[in-house]
């Protein structure tokens, strides 16, 4: 009977975590995907710095659990929840930015 | 995630209604005569002074719209521009921005399908009533999607169930613009099933302005920037227009259009003055009509073809602005505004963010900014 029970919640933890990972990950794919276009598209295109960017984004909820940063090697942004592949935007002139897959 | 609130406000756009289908539009305000006098802005600016205007009160509500900031103490609105009568009347920037500096159009930037189809419509290049006919669409003749027409994509009543939704990161909008959908997003918003039957349901869709976009690339007869570039940024003298687009190469025109206020100030004006400019017509005879006619659809009051009405709003839907106000607009959902009042010979133009001001207090201020001025026929 125990070994049913600690059975069941093992696979109660799985399902939970499992459902829990593919939530973060669309989370991070679709929220990285906004705060990096978002963000790059302000820069390049609005002209202003990336904190002033980025602060326009403040209100939106649980924005700061996003990993945010231009990209290190050319002009665009990076952004993603920790653990997961950033998304990415890359400026180029005369079109703006466009995300990456 | 934070886009919940992006989307939320993306969601707000989604709330107007009009006339049933085959019943007669409401009678519109005429737009302005077109005189001869009648200044345009191809190389700059006429400027001058309000006129037909409370001075005290244009001040008074460009108080309030300039009141609510950031936490990072910036103001949410930062570009307002008037236009009357042609001429530059106000033009104030929040500091840190100017009249070179530009904005982001989120929805406002749908009305600039509404342009790139009409004059493709001008040049008999597209017809209003043929099918849309999105790619994904052609293998299949028996396809039903293959009857929704130009019109009902221009007025959001194709039927199809690509609504924009405000279910935050899972929302088709959200998914189009920053998910799965993103590379292509025309293919996306094709790839839904109907819902409707075309022309009897309006629904909001960052998708439907998606498939016009891709009907623009393929029949432009060009490089759609360089489409773009001859017919309205050297027709109009707009220099600052930026239309990002997705891997596919379509314009992402539903969402991420860019320029300055004057040349938003610019857009609007050629809609005031009936899509004339200088004597040449841009947009076909009666297009601005049709453009701020209510999408004939029983749920809808508000919507014309791609541009909002202030009308009688159908169920579930809410006035844009209380009283009779004239006017029409091209709008986005973090409170950028394009509004065209043909009663007072008015643009007016707000750019910025919604963070610490809400859609009523912006509503309410554009609304006293333009009382402020009397109608064209009823000098103060």
């Amino acid at each position: 009977m125990r070994k049913w029970v600690i059975g069941f919640f093992i696979w109660l933890a799985l399902v939970v975590g499992a459902a829990g990972y593919v939530e973060l990950k669309q989370r991070s794919y679709v929220g990285g995907g906004l705060a990096a276009k978002e963000i790059c598209s302000c820069m390049h295109i609005g002209g202003r710095d990336f904190e002033a960017c980025r602060a326009d984004l403040a209100p939106f909820e649980r924005i700061d659990w996003l990993q945010t940063s231009p990209l290190p090697d050319g002009p665009g942004v990076q952004s993603g929840l920790r653990g997961f592949e950033p998304r990415i935007a890359r400026f180029e002139e005369g079109k703006g930015c466009t995300l990456e897959p | 995630m934070s886009h919940v609130r992006t989307l939320s406000l993306i969601a707000l756009l989604a709330l107007s209604g009009g006339p049933a289908r085959g019943e007669a539009a409401p009678a519109r305000f005429p737009l302005p005569p077109q005189r001869i006098d009648v200044a345009y802005p191809t190389r700059g600016w006429p400027r001058g002074d309000p006129q037909r205007a409370d001075h005290i009160a244009i001040e008074v509500a460009l108080g309030k719209l300039f009141a609510k900031r950031s936490a990072a103490g910036v103001p949410d609105t930062r570009a307002l521009l008037v236009v009357q009568d042609g001429k530059l009347v106000v033009e104030r920037y929040a500091p840190g921005f100017d009249a070179r500096s530009r904005f982001r159009s989120w929805s406002a930037g749908k009305s600039l399908a509404n342009a790139w189809i009409g004059l493709l419509v001008r040049d008999g290049r597209v017809s209003l009533d043929e099918p849309l006919d999105a790619r994904s669409w052609r293998a299949r003749a028996e396809d039903p999607r293959r009857a929704i027409t130009v019109r009902e994509a221009l007025q959001m009543t194709t039927g199809l169930a690509n609504e924009d939704g405000d279910d935050g990161t899972s929302s088709f909008v959200a998914r189009l613009l920053f998910g799965d959908l993103s590379g292509d997003s025309a293919l996306g918003a094709a790839e839904v099933a109907p819902i409707h039957e075309p022309g009897t349901h309006w629904a909001y869709s960052t998708g439907t302005t998606q498939l016009l976009a891709r009907l623009v690339v393929e029949r432009a007869g060009e490089d759609w920037r360089a489409f773009t570039h001859r017919e309205l940024d050297e027709a109009l003298g707009i220099r600052s227009l930026l239309v990002e687009s997705d891997r596919a190469g379509t314009p992402l025109v539903g969402a991420f259009v860019w320029a300055n206020a004057q040349d938003w100030a610019r857009l609007g004006l050629l809609y005031l003055r009936d899509g004339l400019w200088e004597g040449r017509r841009i947009l076909p005879a009666g297009w601005v009509d049709f453009t701020r006619t209510p999408a004939p659809a029983p749920n809808n009051g508000t919507y014309g073809a791609h541009f909002w009405i202030n009308a009688k709003p159908g169920p579930d839907q809410h006035p844009l602005y209380d009283g009779d106000l004239d006017s029409f607009e091209m709008n986005g959902s973090a409170g950028q505004f394009v509004v065209i009042v043909p009663s007072r010979d008015l643009v007016v133009v707000r750019l910025g963010e919604m963070n610490a001001s809400t859609w009523p207090e912006l509503r309410t201020g554009l609304a006293e900014l333009i009382e402020a001025f009397a109608p064209a026929s009823a000098p103060r």
